[in-house]
């Protein structure tokens, strides 16, 4: 999201992210695509690209990393899981 | 006095005795909260502590001033028989449909209060212009599905309401309805609290759903004090500590929400502190540890004395509010707390016997078994032993390790530093803690610390304040902040306070984003209360009083909701696996993220956005809602992409498309 989180803590977040994607692919052409990735896994924007990835909306995997170096853990998730089990 | 779930306390206090050795307490009683009428409870308190004082003490009394966690407990309890169904209407024309009122309820909590949501045109954009103005027909309209529904308690939710100084949106909505819809209790968003949309709603909603069961509380005190032939002014304590008259508090008791544990930790700073033994060293800050018959209520006293205040949010019963009030952490542990043994574990709460301990525990020949009755098992001196000899050394071992790491848990989300802090233990179910706890130095049970919340009530201030948007281009801002104080002042002498005690203790200018010109100041003034005041303002109760027939109480209700529990509080951590699967198509291994990756996610981001970017409370809640609805989520290593991957990347408002972006330096922008 950019500008303040002043106006977002009344005016809560809607699909203008999604509605956003989706016009791009239309421009470029796109079908679909690979993954999603976030700027910055921070605040609002950190769930964010997670609400464009969900089965409801693209149903594409995010990628765990931003360009700040910030990471959403998968590691930790991946260790801890019942995979290596 | 302060009137529990579980327990009514009264003290008499003589406030010119307040440095002897008894600190003023002239007399104290308890006695269990009698329900559903909590007055005959009243009744025999106080007039057993104007017995204990003599005679002749009823016409000398000042004032009486009640707090109480009476409608907390409703909440916390889900209690349908005491909350109303609430009715909220939200005004903006465009905007926050995806995240409707209610949203951030727990389920069970959703299910009691939601009685109808709608959405009509309104709101206001941040610089305080009109996002559309109201209109009439449709304001109509919703008042007929409220009345088709039956609903008596209404929120008007307006976007950027608290900024609305021209529009007055949320009460031209209100006097429509009122016209339309005499007999319900309609609460505009703007006068509950501030700026943070679905917080404000979520407080307005709590205050519309107990207004009615308020009043009828506040009712019968104002009855039980004509039976006592108390001819004196009646105050309710509010949740940061002061009081306000009986009458205002009947239309915002979400402000006396929480005042019974502010009370107590206000009651054990002035029953406690100074008998630590630590006078000669530093003075750190304190635990108040507040057990009561329901809910243990922990708070922290700053090295001043006064309770730490909540940053922004509070959270009561699972509802995030935007309150200044005292930083409480509310556990389900009390001394009526139902045990159940599930195999080898045992629960505890959070529901509870609460008012009936002496009738339903185990120990006082009840069936259902408690804390209490733990406690008595293991030595404690309460009822009859012989009646919980049953229960094993296994059973009193695990309730008591359970008790403990409750306890410990709540105290570690209250420290700011891992350093041990000593413990202020008070309230009726004390008797239940450990004495010994993980993280603490030491912990003192100071004198009368059983009825600490009526000490602390009793020894309330009066606050006046003020929360206005001034102009500073015609006026300095130094001229502002004066005004504002002398305001602050003035309300507060006009609620009670002593002109001669009254100060200003918080002053705070705000500016407003996006508006040059303006900014918003907070100023409050807070004093002793005032006897001439008192003397001055004897009620006339009866006039004030509402017909009988509003208030028969709703059995229908009565069947308390057990199909969720709330998670908050219980993972554990250690035992926790995410779920990782391969995907059979690309075999790359996915996280599939799930509510509870979701909540820490949540924190994460809130806590790594240091408030920039916004609060990622409205994503969490709509994709919770997702995930509940079936919806997946996926989170990949970037190492398992091709080297050709085509990737979208969500930057700002603005989406854009790399391609193998991760590997160039630059990217593709």
């Amino acid at each position: 999201m950019m500008g303040s989180p002043a106006v977002s803590i009344e005016r809560l977040n809607s699909s203008e992210c999604v509605t956003a994607v989706a016009d791009l692919m239309e421009y470029l052409g796109h079908r679909s695509f690979d993954a999603i990735m976030g700027l910055e896994i921070g605040g609002a924007n950190g769930l964010e690209p997670l609400l464009i990835g969900s089965s409801q909306a693209f149903d594409r995997p995010v990628i765990d990393a931003d360009w700040m170096g910030l990471r959403h853990t998968f590691g930790f998730a991946y260790l801890s899981s019942n995979i290596l089990t | 006095m302060d009137v529990g779930g579980t327990n009514t306390d009264a003290v008499l206090l003589d406030l010119d005795a307040v440095h002897q050795e008894s600190r003023g307490v002239l007399a104290f009683h308890k006695t269990p909260t009698t329900s559903p009428n909590v007055t005959d409870g009243i009744e025999t308190a106080v007039s057993n502590v104007l017995r204990q004082a003599g005679r002749d003490c009823v016409s000398e009394i000042t004032c009486l001033i009640v707090g109480t966690t009476h409608f907390l407990n409703a909440v916390i309890e889900r209690d349908g028989r005491r909350l109303s169904k609430v009715a909220v209407i939200r005004l903006s024309k465009s905007f926050t449909k995806d995240i409707p009122p209610f949203s951030d309820f727990a389920p069970v909590l959703a299910d009691i209060l939601h009685g109808y949501h709608g959405f009509i045109d309104g709101g206001l954009h941040i610089d305080g212009s009109q996002e559309a103005p109201i209109n009439k027909e449709q304001v109509l309209k919703e008042c007929d599905a409220i009345e088709r529904l039956g609903i008596n308690a209404v929120v008007i939710s307006g976007i950027f309401s608290p900024i609305d100084q021209h529009f007055h949106q949320e009460h031209i909505v209100r006097d429509i309805m009122r016209q339309r819809l005499p007999d319900v209790d309609i609460v505009c968003s703007s006068e509950v609290s501030n700026i943070g949309l679905l917080e404000r709603e979520n407080a307005s909603i709590l205050n519309a759903s107990i207004m009615k069961f308020a009043r009828r509380t506040i009712r019968g005190f104002r009855a039980a004090m004509r039976r006592l032939g108390l001819d004196c002014t009646l105050f309710i304590s509010q949740n940061d500590g002061t009081v306000i008259d009986a009458m205002s508090a009947a239309k915002l008791p979400i402000k006396t929400f929480s005042s019974g544990p502010a009370n107590s930790m206000r009651g054990a700073a002035y029953l406690g502190l100074g008998r630590m033994g630590l006078q000669d060293e530093e003075r750190t800050a304190t635990i108040v540890i507040d057990v009561g018959g329901t809910t243990t209520d922990c708070g922290v006293l700053l090295p001043s004395g006064f309770p730490r205040a909540a940053s922004a949010y509070v959270n009561v019963a699972g509802v995030t509010m935007n309150f200044s009030m005292p930083h409480l952490e509310s556990i389900g542990l009390g001394g009526g707390s139902i045990i159940r043994e599930r195999g080898n574990n045992v629960s505890i709460g959070p529901d509870s016997v609460g008012y009936q301990l002496t009738t339903k525990s185990k120990v006082f020949g009840g069936d259902t078994l408690t804390t209490t009755d733990i406690a008595a098992a293991g030595g404690l001196e309460i009822g009859n032993p012989k009646l919980v000899d049953y229960v094993t050394p296994e059973t009193i071992q695990s309730v008591r390790a359970r008790t403990k790491k409750m306890l410990e848990r709540v105290i570690d989300r209250l420290k700011l530093t891992p350093a041990p802090l000593p413990v202020l233990l008070v309230g009726g179910g004390s008797v239940v803690c450990p004495l010994e706890l993980d993280g603490v130095s030491q912990v003192v049970v100071p004198k009368f610390h059983s009825v600490a919340n009526a000490v602390g009530a009793a020894i309330s201030r009066v606050c006046g304040s003020v929360d206005a948007i001034y102009s500073i281009s015609d006026m300095p801002l130094s001229k502002v902040i004066e005004d504002a104080k002398a305001n602050a002042v003035a309300n507060a002498i006009k609620a009670g306070a002593d002109p001669n005690t009254v100060s200003v203790v918080d002053i705070d200018t705000l500016p407003i984003p996006y508006v040059s010109g303006q900014i918003r100041v907070v100023a409050k003034a807070v004093g002793d209360l005032s006897l001439d005041y008192v003397a001055d303002s004897k009620p006339l109760p009866e006039a004030e009083d509402e017909a009988e027939e509003g208030f028969t109480e709703q059995m229908k209700d009565a069947s308390l909701s057990s199909k969720e529990e709330r998670s908050d509080g219980k993972t554990d951590f250690d035992a926790y696996r995410p779920l990782v699967k391969r995907n059979p198509d690309s075999g790359v291994n996915e996280w599939f993220v799930s509510e509870t990756d979701l909540e820490w996610l949540s924190i994460g981001c809130y806590i790594l956005g240091c408030a920039g970017g916004g609060s990622p409370k409205a994503e969490f809640l709509k994709l919770r809602d997702q995930l509940r609805r079936g919806g997946t989520v996926r989170i990949i290593d970037s190492s398992s992409l091709r080297d050709d991957a085509l990737i979208y990347c969500k930057l700002g408002a603005f989406p854009y498309c790399l391609c193998h972006s991760l590997t160039c330096p630059q990217g593709v922008v």
